[in-house]
């Protein structure tokens, strides 16, 4: 019994470990994250590493394109051009978050997990700078190359 | 009974509104109108969850509405939710009293019922 508790137990484990995100942590990679290019607005995308929904992952679309994945502890940010967008994730079913961009201005959308029927939901949200700021420092990036990490 | 209890889950879990809205024409205008609430004021919408407006946020006019002139906030970010979240700017009347939501990106209007006064400082 005590055997079969163990196993469970790294079972666990193995499974929780292995839906977080990887990549280097948002402090070792601030320095090489650009600036906005002239022009355009930035959107960060992140998911605080909470064990609520650790599983569940979600592709994230940006006006219908795929532009990264909700996962457990990770971040990333796409730059665009000034406009409205929609941003959204889903499971079994599709959550999303509406906003305008403008010229040089940072948006932050958070993603979190909810109880569903059959799995967990991906609910977006915009979140304050204040907010964004804070949370995203020990989370890791999961997005494109940086040029100069 | 597995059923019904089934199919409760399944309207409380599954189920959640969108916010209502109705299609509205937005003018915008380089307004100089400044608001800064004094303390928190819940509001709901017609069809929606209840959004928060926080005490000390600041809220400039950047247009109108037929309903009504339109506040932005500054420096942070306010949305309504139901299904979805939506970015969302405040219809406030020139008395103060807030009569809805804009949401800039749908160009729709969002009722709130009631209406609420708001406990604001202008400047």
């Amino acid at each position: 019994m005590a055997a079969l508790k163990t196993f469970l137990a790294l079972f666990v484990v193995v499974v929780l470990a292995g839906c977080a995100a990887e990549g280097p942590l948002h402090k070792e990679v601030a320095a090489s994250i650009p600036t906005i290019p002239a022009g355009k607005g930035r959107i960060y995308f992140y998911r605080a590493d909470t064990m609520m929904g650790a599983a569940v992952t979600s592709d994230i679309t940006f006006n219908g394109r795929v532009v990264g994945k909700s996962e457990r502890g990770g971040f990333f940010f796409v730059d665009e051009n000034p406009g409205s967008y929609k941003a959204s994730a889903s499971t079994e079913v599709e959550r999303a978050v509406t906003f305008t961009l403008a010229a040089g201005e940072t948006k932050y959308v958070k993603s979190s997990i909810s109880m569903g029927l059959m799995v967990g939901r991906v609910n977006l949200e915009l979140v304050s700078p204040d907010t964004a700021k804070a949370e995203i420092t020990e989370l890791h990036y999961t997005g494109a190359p940086l040029p100069k990490y | 009974m597995k059923f019904a209890y089934a199919l409760s889950l399944a309207l409380v879990v599954g189920c959640a509104a969108e916010v209502h809205r109705v299609p509205t024409q937005f003018t915008a205008s380089a307004g100089t109108a400044v608001l800064v609430l004094e303390r928190d004021i819940t509001v709901t919408p017609t069809l929606g969850d209840p959004a928060t407006l926080r005490a000390g946020s600041t809220w400039t006019q950047v247009g109108r509405v037929p309903e009504g002139p339109v506040y932005a906030i500054k420096n942070d970010v306010f949305m309504v939710k139901g299904r979805n979240a939506h970015e969302a700017q405040c219809v406030i009347a020139d008395g103060g009293k807030l009569i809805g939501f804009f949401l800039p990106v749908e160009r729709a209007f969002v009722p709130v019922d009631p209406q609420v006064q708001l406990p604001i400082n202008r400047k």
